[in-house]
């Protein structure tokens, strides 16, 4: 990699790409990893009032906070930590087709923006307790002799240490000791806490993944953050995440013991990330399909597009990844998986309809003077596109220019 | 599995092959019961497309715009000229326009009203789509819808994101323009990144797609009188997939967002849209499908009455519903209220939703309440 393709990398995965002025700073990529891994900025969700009944005004409460998510996205202060934070979205799978109240989601946000860099155990324990992970898995429901065992099976195999790792009697086990929580929702201010009932707790002796007592939730969420396939597991998934699919078992071995030895810090994890030596190498270079919401905002923020909201999040819905619209707790498709018609057909037609003169009925507005061609070029292909490309971007304006290299297969690739 | 997975395995090619025996006419299921929807984007104007041409208010109302050689169809109602083609259907009983149509408290913004009018839920949340969660309810298979277009459209969006088959004749179609051809030839040369060259096949593959289906096209265009125009060409297209006996088609046709230029704009427009459809309906009934297929034209929103200062309309409210088919011939939800405009629009008279909830219980025999959350009033356009 070249200097421009390193800080380009750099800032396609600690960012969403880089704007001109980014590219062109002169503070350095290291320099910049340390201020946006120190300076975190705890942005304030957005108020939306009293929880009201199913209709326009909780709908419209809803898309406030669709709207605020798509800027904050786009124009973060600290664009690390808010891509550590749509990680968070995407382990921590909580989704309004179940949770239809939106002030527990604003509520939910907060909590990953609090705790996005932090200690992992104090991050679980505040998903494990808000308001919306209780109703999207049903541990609110969860009571002693009436157990129910969603969140203690999701909670062990897709959020800490991994299938394979528990059998059965753990579950039902960890089930009852998650048992006695309930929401409180403050109507009235808008507000959603969630409580614990001793009444509806099972005061029994557990035993769970080989500890035994009368185990609570905070002994469960301990058990499991320093549980070292819990390490593992988020070694993993943040290196997919940033660096590069199924990382080999050494690098896994190195970020689980950076998170053990830390004290389970998500900071720690990220800058050993960051400044692994594989973090430049060919094989983390473009290695990545980004996805939809990588997509759109990316190229509004590197472009300095101006954009409709409801149109971003329309798009958005159509490629497949509306904000806190998973289809399953397993969260959005990864990786490859993006490689479907509807995501990639609707990348074409969005590559115009970004970049095209097409009014009000368009939804967005490009300056093309801004850039040249050879400066987009640099800007989104860090010089390096393919001749296919440069050859068809001959004699095309510079409106059109800007849509082939947002279609091109390559600008796909983070 | 989920649809979702199902898709990402299907290609678009085994959907093809599994839909063979619609290279026959024979091949159709006569049984089969398919909702063609075809969406003007952007907003039509439906004032001028059937037109007051009684009413000295809209004459008040559209100085420059308004039109005088319509083609009298009712005492009340005359087409738009560029729709002549529409005559002899509705003569022959198979079209009922619904006029005034749109929902409570009418949104003026395109994309949201796009989003009410495909969700079906003008307060609850879009998440989903209306065609959906019908097919969902009848646990329709991927290959039982088909979006033919670029953005993907919410009304076949399901209750778990679910998808259904998309073909893009986008990159064919568009290959006219400058950037249509760019666009093609980079898409025609392999790249050297082995996932910049699965992207590239996943497109070239829907696109394959559609030139398979396009191999006898030309042919058809000549044969059935459709257009050798873009438009004309995705109508034929259509008339080749309804021999695939779909449950549903979805086609969006754009550029009606009339602010300006209107009468040469909408005119063109129009002209296109009813060379296809009469197109359409010749097809279908020289294959003996003319029972099975209900056509239903929409927009997301109707265009102010009064014109506006550069020579077009701004967004309005209500919008007629054209559908062409086994209907009960003739026009349906009143002439529109010039003289009793709400904050210089149309009254609403229709619920967009009684059209769609008589579609799903007359055409598909299926509870509208379930698909729409309420109950709504049927208009009366199907038997």
């Amino acid at each position: 990699m070249d200097a421009l393709a390193k800080k380009a990398h750099f800032f396609r995965r600690a960012s969403f790409g880089a704007t001109t002025a980014e590219l062109n700073s002169s503070i350095s990529t290291t320099e910049l990893l340390n201020q946006w891994l120190d300076r975190q900025v705890i942005a304030s969700v957005p108020s939306l009032g009293a929880v009201e009944k199913m209709g326009k005004i909780r709908l419209n409460q809803g898309l406030k906070f669709a709207d605020w998510l798509v800027n904050q996205t786009i124009y973060a202060e600290n664009p690390l930590q808010e891509k550590v934070i749509n990680f968070w979205r995407d382990h921590f799978v909580v989704s309004a087709r179940k949770v239809r109240i939106p002030q527990f989601l604003t509520d939910y946000d907060a909590r990953l923006r609090t705790y996005s860099f932090g200690d992992f155990r104090e991050l679980l324990w505040s998903v494990t307790t808000s308001p919306a992970m209780l109703a999207y898995l049903d541990n609110a429901q969860n009571r002693s002799g009436k157990i129910n065992e969603n969140y203690s099976r999701e909670v062990m195999e897709l959020f800490t240490i991994g299938r394979g790792q528990y059998s059965e009697k753990d579950i039902q086990e960890g089930a009852r000791a998650l048992t006695g929580w309930a929401i409180r929702p403050n109507r009235t201010l808008g507000t959603a806490t969630s409580i614990f009932l001793p009444r509806r707790h099972d005061n029994d002796i557990k035993t769970y993944l080989g500890k035994q007592g009368n185990l609570k939730t905070e002994d469960i969420v301990d058990i499991l953050a320093n549980h070292p396939s819990t390490a593992k597991t988020i070694a993993r998934k943040l290196w997919s995440t940033f660096v590069y699919p199924q990382p080999e078992s050494a690098i896994v071995d190195r970020l689980a013991n950076v998170y053990k030895k830390s004290d389970r810090n998500i900071k720690s994890v990220m800058s050993a990330i960051f400044t692994s030596p594989e973090f430049y190498s060919a094989k983390a270079y473009r290695s990545q399909l980004k996805t939809p919401i990588y997509f759109l905002l990316g190229s509004i923020r590197q472009l300095g597009i101006k954009a409709d909201n409801i149109k971003v999040l329309g798009s958005l819905r159509a490629m497949g990844q509306a904000f806190y619209n998973a289809p399953t707790v397993k969260g959005f498709p990864q990786g490859t998986a993006w490689l479907t018609a509807p995501s990639l057909l609707t990348r074409l037609n969005l590559a115009q309809q970004m970049t095209q003169n097409y009014g009000d009925d368009g939804g967005f507005s490009y300056d093309p003077k801004n850039l040249t061609t050879r400066e987009l070029l640099t800007l989104l292909l860090d010089n390096n596109a393919e001749p296919s490309l440069v050859n068809a971007l001959n004699g095309l304006s510079p409106r059109d220019a800007t849509a082939l290299i947002l279609s091109s297969p390559s600008y796909q690739l983070a | 599995m989920n649809r979702r997975d199902f898709l990402a395995l299907m290609s678009v090619s085994a959907f093809l092959a599994a839909n063979s025996a619609a290279n026959s006419v024979f091949g159709a299921n006569k049984n089969q019961k398919t909702l063609l929807v075809i969406e003007l984007a952007g907003g039509n104007d439906g004032l001028n497309t059937f037109i007051p041409y009684k009413d000295p208010n809209y004459y008040k109302l559209r100085p420059n715009l308004g039109i005088k050689d319509g083609i009298p169809v009712s005492s009340t109602v005359a087409l738009h000229p560029a729709l002549k083609d529409l005559k002899p259907i509705l003569e022959m009983g198979r079209l009922a326009v619904v006029q005034n149509v749109s929902y409570p408290d009418p949104n003026l913004s395109h994309f949201r009203s796009k989003d009410i009018w495909q969700s079906g839920r003008p307060r609850g949340s879009v998440d989903s789509g209306w065609i959906a969660r019908y097919l969902e309810s009848v646990k329709a298979k991927t290959g039982d819808a088909v979006f033919l277009g670029e953005e993907y459209p919410l009304a076949l969006i399901g209750n778990e994101g679910d998808r259904f088959l998309q073909l893009s004749p986008g990159l064919a179609v568009r290959n006219k323009s400058k950037l249509g051809q760019a666009i093609q030839a980079l898409y025609l040369t392999p790249q050297s990144h082995p996932m910049a060259e699965q992207i590239r096949r996943t497109v070239l593959e829907s696109e394959e797609a559609v030139k398979k289906l396009s191999q006898d096209l030309n042919q058809r265009i000549a044969s059935s009188s459709y257009a050798p125009t873009p438009i004309g060409k995705q109508f034929a297209l259509m008339g080749r997939l309804l021999e695939s006996s779909p449950k549903v088609l979805y086609m969006t046709i754009g550029g009606w967002d009339t602010h300006a230029r209107q009468l040469q704009v909408q005119k063109r427009l129009l002209e296109q849209l009813s060379l296809g459809l009469s197109a359409i309906d010749r097809d279908l009934k020289s294959k003996g499908l003319d029972k099975n297929v209900l056509i239903m034209v929409q927009s997301e929103f109707g265009r102010r009455p009064a014109e506006n200062g550069t020579g077009g309309t701004d967004h309005g409210t209500t919008a007629p519903v054209i559908l062409i088919g086994d209907v009960r011939s003739g026009f349906y939800g009143g002439d529109p209220a010039l003289d009793s405009l709400v904050n210089s629009n149309l009254p609403v008279k229709v619920d967009f939703r009684s059209v769609y909830g008589e579609i799903l219980s007359k055409w598909y025999k299926a509870n509208p309440t379930t698909i729409l959350g309420e109950n709504f009033s049927s208009v009366g356009f199907l038997a």
